[in-house]
């Protein structure tokens, strides 16, 4: 794979400059439901991505993350960042757990000429702030590792889109 | 095709993403953390009488909040004290005894329901696995004894609370040290597990993290030499899949642990399905298990 991500030269060389893309998002860590959706607009090097989570009916919780993805490479890698809502359904309200996103991520080959695009990243979030349902508002404190080791999470992903030049 | 064809498409479709998926909420048991498990997390507070006192005393929709209390159980190796304590740094010099009298009061004075499952109130000990400022500070096997007698000591003012309220209890033997376990149960005055029985007691492996100490990194098999656990405690987040088909392969219940209930430890709860859930935040945990 680090072959592939290294030589790039199927990566999509010959992009447009803007497109539009909805994909789905693979995970199998801990932290968010496994497969959710994405969609977003790309100009040049930057790609603003909303990721949606359907899977929300099955527990109660819902992962909105909002990505800017910037390609600093030819070769298809890109450094993200982002912010992660995660609302979590408890009785009598819900909690939010408000998260900052970190990610390095790299493009796979491209599928089916061009159609389909791949992307893969080590992703590290760190949760700032629980909020509401009535509950104590916690935030989070660097001065022991107790009161940050839960809060800071590694997460591998894998991104799958359609994309179309407009 | 006809829509209810269609839709009972969609509902088996949506029945097989949510078992593959282990999104469903467990039946768990809520335990409070360090015995303090009031509202926001504030660590500075674990194992002291006054947070003790307020996480008892939780209630939610009419019936107590928590289904047990975790004791923990510091063996100070220099003084060869039984004291109410996470380590030595945090000590206060409280024994040990006085949070047992404090919950086996709590057991003798509370009319039924005693917890939320309405059945038993659990009590986990966790009897620490150093004795000294570092983890890798372990037990001698003199010390591991006197620990264990301590325990012993702690169970007795426990049984007799839950005993004069009218309480079915279980108390459970915590520890990541295979030393103070097997101690534990070569007591003579080890009643054994009185499975059924009104005061049940449950041997548990504290696996507690991937430090690099001597406790972090105990092999379960160390803890299969003449413990017969029943129960092996872990953090969601620090166990592998190999380890969890270990402790599956050994019928073992789990405990899940955490310092915060973040959606991470949450979705390890949902994947895992833990008997126990050890918790800072129990209105939270008993909130979005109830959801």
């Amino acid at each position: 794979m680090l072959a592939l991500l290294y030589g790039g030269s199927a990566t999509g060389a010959d992009r447009p400059d803007r497109d539009w893309h909805a994909g789905i998002n693979f995970r199998t860590d801990f932290g968010t439901h496994p497969i959710r959706v994405d969609g977003g607009v790309r100009s040049g090097s930057l790609d603003g991505i909303l990721i949606l989570d359907p899977m929300f009916w099955t527990d109660g919780q819902h992962d909105i993350d909002l990505i800017l993805d910037w390609r600093f490479s030819p070769a298809g890698w890109s450094a993200q960042l982002g912010w992660r809502a995660t609302v979590i359904g408890i009785a009598g309200g819900h909690q939010w757990q408000e998260k900052s996103l970190l990610a390095i991520a790299g493009r796979l080959p491209v599928l089916w000429e061009g159609l389909i695009r791949q992307q893969v990243g080590l992703e590290c979030s760190l949760l700032w702030l629980k909020h509401g349902a009535g509950l104590p508002s916690q935030g989070t404190d660097f001065s022991s590792g107790r009161e940050f080791v839960d809060h800071l999470n590694f997460a591998i992903f894998w991104r799958m889109e359609l994309a179309r030049a407009f | 095709m006809p829509f209810d064809h269609a839709a009972g498409r969609c509902a088996r479709a949506a029945l097989w993403l949510a078992v593959t998926t282990g999104c469903e909420r467990p039946d768990a048991l809520v335990l409070c953390h360090n015995s303090n498990c009031t509202g926001a997390l504030d660590f500075e507070r674990d194992d002291t009488m006054a947070a003790l006192e307020e996480s008892l005393a939780q209630k939610y929709r009419g019936r107590p909040l928590l289904d047990g209390m975790e004791i923990d159980v510091f063996w100070h190796g220099r003084t060869s004290r039984c004291l109410f304590a996470h380590d030595i740094q945090s000590a206060d010099g409280t024994p040990a005894m006085a949070a047992a009298e404090r919950v086996g009061r709590h057991l003798r004075e509370t009319p039924p329901p005693i917890s939320w499952n309405g059945d038993r109130y659990h009590v986990k000990m966790e009897l620490k696995g150093h004795v000294g400022e570092s983890l890798d500070d372990g037990h001698t096997r003199e010390q591991a004894a006197m620990h264990a007698d301590c325990a012993l000591d702690l169970l007795a003012v426990l049984a007799d609370g839950a005993s004069a309220g009218g309480h079915r209890l279980e108390v459970i033997f915590d520890s990541p040290s295979p030393r103070v376990l097997r101690e534990l149960v070569r007591r003579p005055r080890w009643p054994g597990k009185q499975e059924g029985e009104p005061v049940e007691l449950r041997i548990s492996v504290d696996m507690p993290d991937s430090t690099r100490s001597s406790i972090g990194n105990e092999s379960l098999a160390a803890f299969t030499d003449g413990i017969d656990p029943d129960i092996v405690e872990f953090h969601a987040g620090a166990v592998t899949d190999g380890a969890v088909q270990a402790y599956r392969s050994l019928d073992l219940d789990f405990t899940i642990w955490m310092f915060s209930a973040t959606s991470e430890n949450l979705d390890g709860i949902e994947q895992l399905r833990p008997r126990y859930i050890l918790t800072s935040e129990a209105r939270f945990m008993r909130r979005w298990l109830e959801y």
